[in-house]
């Protein structure tokens, strides 16, 4: 110890080289990652694009004025934008193609489709990702259509607040929504802030997956028995009484562009209840289809359980095509935004009298 | 506040700064203030029992010293040892011992008149009290001198790095670091820098990837369990805790040393071992010697016959595993460990000589052979109830294809565990646990750097807390 201590100034030295050396190493790992983030997978390239694929959605006085344009024709022939929000069970189980041709066939309706469906999401991811790229750019499609199951939309924290720091857009508006709902201590505050700085932090679980998943036999199948058992009570529905105050915050948000908004709830292997808190949050406000069981969707339609095949998924858009009252909706909607603008209008006719 | 948690950070971050700037009272000062805090952090309301053992503790240690009559000495330190095994033995173990006599006392059909009290354990317990009281004893038996500033002595008991899971400080060694100036050399830096490193990766990497696979098999229903999932899943606690505990007590070490303090080693290689007694000189060190020295050598020892031997060995490792919890569990892993010791040592174990020692490789089978013994306990260790572990232990007479578990079980045992033990054996062939930090500069920093990327590309699902400190 005494001849090291007497080589104090080389030992600092060699351990600053090696500090220095983990530095330029997650430099380099960092620079990696941020140019090739994208390429780590489809679901990342899918939520950097999350801009891109909102500017698709039309601007609310586009709406309006498509609204107008509809009910000087008396017809909702024209321009009808419905927009899918949900996670990988949308992303499976649209099949775009078979929901235009049937929505076509059945209403005469050729709706433009735009899809926003982030891995692993629900409701306290759904909430930014609308506010930040939808709401808050003054878009509004005309129809949203949102996928769930289970409960997927009841309130909980978000388990992917290091995606929320990345790539959902989030600012200082959402402060107060992250503290009160997603970010309750240090340590949360602390990834996402990770996160949002750096592509190393953010993608690390995504890398991790796509290594175990290559090297680790079963890894995919033990993954969701083991996420089944460490599944929060409220998320595995057992016993908790749920709440839906995230979904009723939603709601109101996308319903102030004039949107009209339609719950689906989507087949699964298993199936699942519907819990009575989300039907009484849903009555009078918005459309709530039970897709749960779809006829002709077979149980090996869904081989993993929450996905379905293209078969599967082909069926399910065509029967949501069939039960989606789009005509119904677009008239609603339509009946709405005039309002609203005949609201704005004698307003300000008023402010003028007064002047 | 966890070792690996940002918050962790931060704090010593701050505590750092300011310890650098002050001499040595005001950095006693600065050492209890953060202490406290952090215990606090934990659970404030039982910080006034660190308090209350450390007055206690402190007040009889005076008296023990100043006292001239035997007797008077011995007073002094029965009341010490009724105060703090009365805090340890109402907070830890008085649920289990009413339940047990509440059920003992049905099965006789007399009604149980027992009251029973929801107590929460306080954070850590069993280790500060280990402390104090070898303070104490030690001051009894003139091993350790008895100090008069009471701030040194509250720092000795309450200093953060090691208050809530060890190592369990003998007094001898830490209470004078306490008492002299401390300034932290390049030595201390580098070293600290292996051991928070390497502590960070068993912590976050192995026994945080480990924990999920195994609550899975052990949440099963067992009639669902093959022989490999109980094999592997086993293997895998017998890793998660591991790197749980070594990972906790080499952080504890890395930034003491960074403070200026050295802490006794806690973990050497403990799967090397070759024997139980093997075992017991590599895991958990600081409480097998605790037993050792306070109870086991009290006992007699192996001073009175290989029968007295026998028994002491036995009662040492049941305390031993009585202190883990009260848990039939624990109570059986020690009874395994005791067995095993007596076992081994009715075989004629014996500690080899230096220039005897075997090669790594002549001692794989003896270590193989004891790595399995060892799991058998853990089994125990870790079921939630002996019937459950009784019912695991049937299922190995059950075997066919592996399940989807267990094969992930093993792929993540090779992917996470063979590098740290390949690294283990290499340190272990050059006889130096902290052998990293006699290479070369380039080497150290790629070693660090995959300890590193692994820790930033393989978190676990959720972060777990440290096992030992519900013990």
């Amino acid at each position: 110890m005494t001849s090291e201590t007497n080589a104090s100034p080389t030992v600092l030295r060699n351990e600053l080289k090696v500090l220095g050396a983990l530095v330029v190493m997650l430099l380099v790992v960092e620079g990696v990652l941020q140019l090739g983030e994208s390429r780590l997978s489809i679901d990342i390239q899918h939520m950097k694009s999350f801009g891109q694929i909102a500017q698709q959605l039309q601007s609310q006085d586009e709406a309006a004025s498509l609204a107008a344009e509809r009910q000087s024709a008396s017809t909702v022939q024209s321009a009808s934008q419905i927009l899918f929000l949900g996670n990988s069970m949308t992303r499976y189980g649209l099949d775009q193609e078979s929901f235009v041709r049937e929505c076509s066939l059945t209403t005469g309706i050729t709706p433009e489709v735009i899809a926003l469906h982030p891995d692993n999401s629900r409701i306290s991811e759904w909430y930014y990702l609308y506010r930040n790229f939808v709401a808050e750019q003054n878009r509004a499609p005309d129809i949203l259509v949102v996928g769930f199951a289970m409960n997927q939309l009841c309130d909980a924290p978000s388990k992917t607040p290091d995606r929320i720091a990345r790539y959902y857009g989030v600012g200082i508006d959402d402060l107060d929504t992250l503290s009160s709902e997603d970010l309750s201590n240090v340590e949360g505050w602390s990834d996402f802030a990770c996160s949002r700085y750096s592509a190393t932090y953010a993608t690390r679980q995504r890398v991790e997956r796509r290594v175990l998943s290559a090297l680790i036999p079963s890894y995919k199948e033990s993954s969701n028995l083991i996420n089944n058992q460490s599944a929060p009570k409220e998320l595995q529905g057992e016993n908790v009484e749920l709440t839906y105050r995230r979904l009723q915050d939603f709601l109101e948000m996308s319903s102030e562009g004039g949107t009209e908004v339609v719950l689906v709830a989507l087949p699964t292997q298993d199936g699942y209840d519907l819990d009575s808190g989300l039907v009484d949050v849903c009555r009078g406000k918005v459309t709530l289809i039970d897709a749960r069981i779809i006829p002709g969707v077979s149980p090996d339609m869904i081989p993993d359980g929450l996905h379905l095949t293209p078969e599967g998924a082909a069926r399910y858009s065509t029967f949501l095509a069939d039960w989606l009252p789009v005509q119904q909706l677009m008239a609603r909607h339509d009946r709405q935004l005039l309002n609203n603008g005949n609201a704005v209008r004698v307003a300000s006719e008023g402010e003028r009298a007064a002047q | 506040m966890l070792f690996n948690s940002f918050g962790f950070w931060m704090f010593f971050v701050v505590v750092l700064i300011l310890y650098q700037q002050m001499k040595r009272r005001g950095q006693n000062v600065l050492l209890l203030v953060a202490s406290y805090f952090f215990y606090g952090c934990w659970d404030w309301r039982f910080l006034g029992l660190i308090v209350l053992s450390t007055l206690i503790d402190y007040s009889v240690a005076l008296g023990i010293a100043k006292a001239e009559a035997d007797s008077r000495k011995r007073w002094l330190l029965l009341i010490s040892m009724a105060a703090n095994l009365g805090i340890l033995a109402f907070f830890k173990y008085f649920g289990f011992f009413s339940h047990e006599l509440g059920e003992l006392l049905g099965a006789v059909g007399v009604p149980s008149m027992m009251p029973t009290l929801n107590i929460v354990l306080p954070v850590g317990i069993s280790f500060y009290t280990f402390q104090t009281m070898s303070y104490t004893i030690d001051v009894y038996r003139g091993d350790c001198k008895a100090t008069d500033n009471l701030l040194d002595f509250a720092v000795y008991v309450a200093f953060f790095p090691q208050l809530v899971a060890g190592p369990i400080e003998r007094a001898s060694k830490l209470l004078p670091q306490m008492l002299t100036d401390r300034k932290p050399t390049a030595v201390d830096f580098r070293d600290g820098l292996f051991l928070v490193i390497s502590g960070m990766f068993r912590k976050v990497v192995i026994a945080d990837n480990m924990a999920p696979l195994v609550n899975t098999i052990f949440a099963q229903d067992i009639n669902t369990l093959s022989g490999w999932d109980v094999m592997l899943g086993t293997y895998a606690f017998a890793f998660q805790i591991y790197g749980d505990f070594s990972g906790y007590s080499a952080i504890a070490r890395g930034i003491s040393r960074w403070l200026g303090f050295d802490l006794m080693t806690n973990f050497h290689m403990p799967y090397f071992a070759v024997s139980p007694s093997d075992f017991w000189r590599r895991w958990h060190i600081s409480l097998s010697q605790w037993l050792r020295d306070y109870l086991y050598i009290p006992l007699g020892g192996n001073r009175y016959g290989t029968l007295f031997t026998y028994r002491n060995l036995l009662l040492t490792m049941l305390l031993g595993g009585l202190w883990h919890g009260a848990n039939w569990t624990f109570i059986v892993w020690g009874a395994i460990h005791g067995l095993l010791l007596c076992g081994y040592r009715l075989l004629g174990d014996e500690r080899p000589q230096k220039e005897n020692r075997p090669t790594f490789i002549q001692r794989i089978p003896n270590m193989v052979l004891m790595f399995h013994f060892v799991c058998f306990a853990w089994l125990f260790f870790r079921a939630e109830s002996v019937t459950q572990a009784f019912g695991l232990l049937g299922q190995l007479s059950v075997w066919g294809a592996p399940s989807a578990l267990a094969q992930t079980t093993f792929g993540m045992l090779v992917f996470f565990c063979v590098p740290l033990l390949l690294l283990e054996w290499w340190f272990d062939e050059k006889h130096d646990p902290l052998w990293l930090t006699q290479v070369r500069w380039e080497l150290r920093a790629a070693v660090y750097g995959y300890l590193i990327l692994m820790m930033v590309f393989f978190p676990p699902p959720v972060p777990a807390e440290f096992i030992y400190f519900q013990f």
